[in-house]
């Protein structure tokens, strides 16, 4: 009862002209950044962090929601008619979506991944109503061991998941701690690796870190190659799947709504892996496996829904638990902080109408998403022509408008343009953005705990293998590195590993 | 020479470089004890991990095993001139841009990029200089009330 109480409170938020204009800019945003290949959600997010400044914090987040959930609905399109992920979830979209493209099935391809998106996406936001008020209440006896240890686990996993070198991840988690770690020490009061500029007083910006090494280091690696996109010519009819793509299709959505669901939950799981998983589940389970990556519908219906179903469930631990269980979550902490609201077991308690109002705007946003990709799926094809060297020179400028109006001086684009360099080399090295970024976000988060904790404990470690979510936490985060050291998870890890930028 | 180097090579030397550094800094800003640590404690430890994880990159990238992609394989067929000719140009529009103010100054990085990286006629450039600048002030600017710099050369006058 005090779900459906709490729940038509936030609609009668998400109702408001205001946040509904918001909704409607993010999912909108969301689709755009997710049809065009080149700038993911991470980026956009960074890009419109600081336009938030100036709106409510109701209006800012949901906005920032529905550019995440909207890119994985944009993402299919590109995936589907290009062979080009329009974000890193659609990438294995692109095996059977272009290839029912080829054999002119594009609309029911991209109708099915919308449906199965809105399907997913409605499902997902229903389970984070029904769990984050009981996670919520859990959440509170938790302690900063406890705190501490998800932290440890959440980056664990995250670099678990990292393409190429667990040991590299872990490098580039370590230097995203120091990096979160610049600037006066909160509790000490001691300035650290400030190097005496006033402007690393109060440490680096979020969003040039993020828009350097996402946005300016992805333009860099376009201009350094002739980009040839080319475009399949097809005329996109029909977009509702016929009876037999429904009778294949129902078994996936609903398998991939759940899996996707519960990986996002997961501190470090994501979109990318669920719609990874889902595939091979799907190619596993079915009678006919050949079929796939030749234009199965059933390898277009469960990634995409998948990855729907995550994006949403991802929500629950940056709400309930005020950890980020990603990069694009840490973004949304950032805006959260930004609007001095603290995301954790309190949120629900301290700031309803802000949390009821943003799971109530998903609701709106998913409907929203589902007209924009359905009727309008020409408009986004046309799109997709624009050539990447009329567009690049619009991105970069973006970007600087993004790390420039964070705090109104050059300073930041400086920062940003020297991590686009730093994250171009890192891209030609082989070493990933991504736990960096987390790391950073985390940063400051882990070494309060830890000290509290410590402080606490009076420098005893004991707690925090005596405790049990921390020990469990600890022991799944220390079996997940020494993993591949066995060949066998080695290999599976490898079949995973994805870029969740 | 270098572009012989295992890239592996280099870039775990680099992290070592940055990690010893970093767990200098740790030392220098007081670790502390474990019942009260100090400002560096949590810089050291992990200056320490990053070593011990960069060292042991490093001596894997020496093993015959190791993967043998090279600097300049990684460099291999890059239009270097292109990258570092936007950078430059990026780090020159940052330097005016207090002094030219955004739409002045973005104007002309506009029309620069359009006319020289990927060569457009002059119609397109112009028109996609001015038509991208002024959707960008009137969204950013005028709807969302981002501030973004008028320009000092004109505040003056």
């Amino acid at each position: 009862m005090d779900v459906i109480t709490n729940l038509l409170l936030g609609f009668g938020v998400a109702f408001q002209p205001i946040n509904l204009l918001f909704c409607f800019a993010g999912v909108f945003i969301g689709t755009l950044i997710g049809v065009l290949p080149g700038i993911g959600p991470v980026a956009a997010m960074s890009l419109l962090l600081p336009i938030t400044f100036n709106i409510t914090p109701e209006a800012g987040i949901i906005m920032l929601s529905g550019i995440y959930y909207g890119s994985m609905y944009g993402g299919s399109t590109t995936a589907i008619l290009v062979n080009i992920p329009g974000e890193a979830a659609s990438v294995i979209t692109c095996l059977d979506g272009y290839q029912m493209a080829r054999q002119g099935r594009a609309g029911p391809a991209l109708g099915m991944a919308a449906m199965g998106s809105f399907i997913a996406g409605t499902l997902a936001i229903v389970g984070l109503m029904l769990l984050a008020p009981t996670l919520a209440r859990f959440a509170v006896k938790f302690g900063p061991t406890e705190y501490f240890s998800l932290m440890v686990l959440g980056l664990t996993i995250l670099v678990w998941l990292s393409q190429g070198s667990i040991l590299k991840a872990l490098i580039m988690a370590c230097v995203g701690v120091v990096l979160g770690l610049v600037g006066i020490d909160s509790i000490t009061a001691m300035p650290r690796l400030t190097f005496n500029q006033l402007e690393l007083i109060d440490g680096l910006g979020l969003v040039p870190i993020v828009m350097g090494l996402f946005g300016i280091a992805e333009i860099l690696s376009n201009i350094e190659q002739r980009l040839d996109r080319q475009i399949f010519e097809t005329n996109v009819k029909g977009l509702l799947p016929t009876k037999e793509d429904w009778k294949r299709s129902a078994g996936p959505i609903a398998r991939g709504s759940v899996l996707g669901f519960f990986l996002g939950i997961l501190p470090g799981g994501g979109a990318v892996i669920s719609s990874f998983l889902s595939y091979a589940m799907e190619k596993r389970l079915s009678k006919t496996p050949e079929r796939f990556g030749k234009g199965a519908i059933e390898g277009v219906a469960g990634p995409e829904t998948a990855n729907n179903a995550a994006a949403g469930a991802g929500f629950i631990p940056l709400l309930t638990l005020g950890i980020p269980p990603n990069v694009v979550m840490a973004l949304l902490l950032g805006a959260f902080i930004v609007h001095g609201v603290q995301p954790g077991p309190l949120l629900m308690v301290q700031q309803p109408a802000l949390f009821w109002g943003v799971v109530a705007s998903m609701y709106i946003g998913n409907v929203m998403l589902l007209v924009l990709n359905m009727p309008l799926i020409g408009m986004w094809v046309q799109l997709l022509k624009v050539p990447y060297k009329i567009l690049f020179p619009m991105i970069l400028l973006f970007c600087i408008i993004g790390a420039y109006s964070v705090s109104n001086q050059a300073f930041d684009v400086y920062l940003m343009l020297a991590f686009g360099v730093i994250g171009w080399l890192m891209k030609k090295y082989g070493y990933e953005p991504a736990p960096l970024v987390l790391a950073f976000v985390l940063g400051p988060m882990l070494e309060n705990n830890l000290r509290k904790a410590l402080i606490l404990s009076q420098g005893d470690f004991t707690p925090f293998v005596m405790r049990p979510i921390s020990a469990v936490c600890l022991v799944a985060a220390a079996l997940l590195l020494l993993s591949p050291l066995l060949p066998s998870f080695q290999k599976r890890r490898q079949e995973l590993a994805t870029d969740e930028g | 020479m270098i572009r012989g180097l295992r890239a592996d090579t280099l870039t775990s030397a680099l992290a070592l470089g940055i990690a010893s550094y970093i767990t200098y800094q740790g030392l220098d800003l007081e670790v502390g004890t474990t019942s009260n640590p100090g400002s560096g404690f949590i810089l050291f430890w992990t200056g320490l991990m990053m070593a011990a994880l960069s060292g042991t990159v490093f001596v894997q990238s020496l093993l015959p095993s190791a993967d043998r992609a090279t600097i300049g394989a990684c460099f291999a067929n890059i239009r270097w001139g292109k990258v570092l000719y936007v950078l430059a140009l990026l780090v020159a529009y940052t330097f005016v841009l207090a002094t030219l103010g955004f739409v002045v100054a973005t104007t002309i990085l506009l029309l620069i990029l359009f006319k020289t990286v990927e060569p457009q006629s002059w119609t397109v450039s112009v028109i996609g200089a001015v038509l991208t600048t002024g959707c960008a002030w009137l969204v950013f600017v005028h709807w969302l009330g981002t501030q973004l710099p008028v320009g000092s050369l004109f505040e003056a006058g």
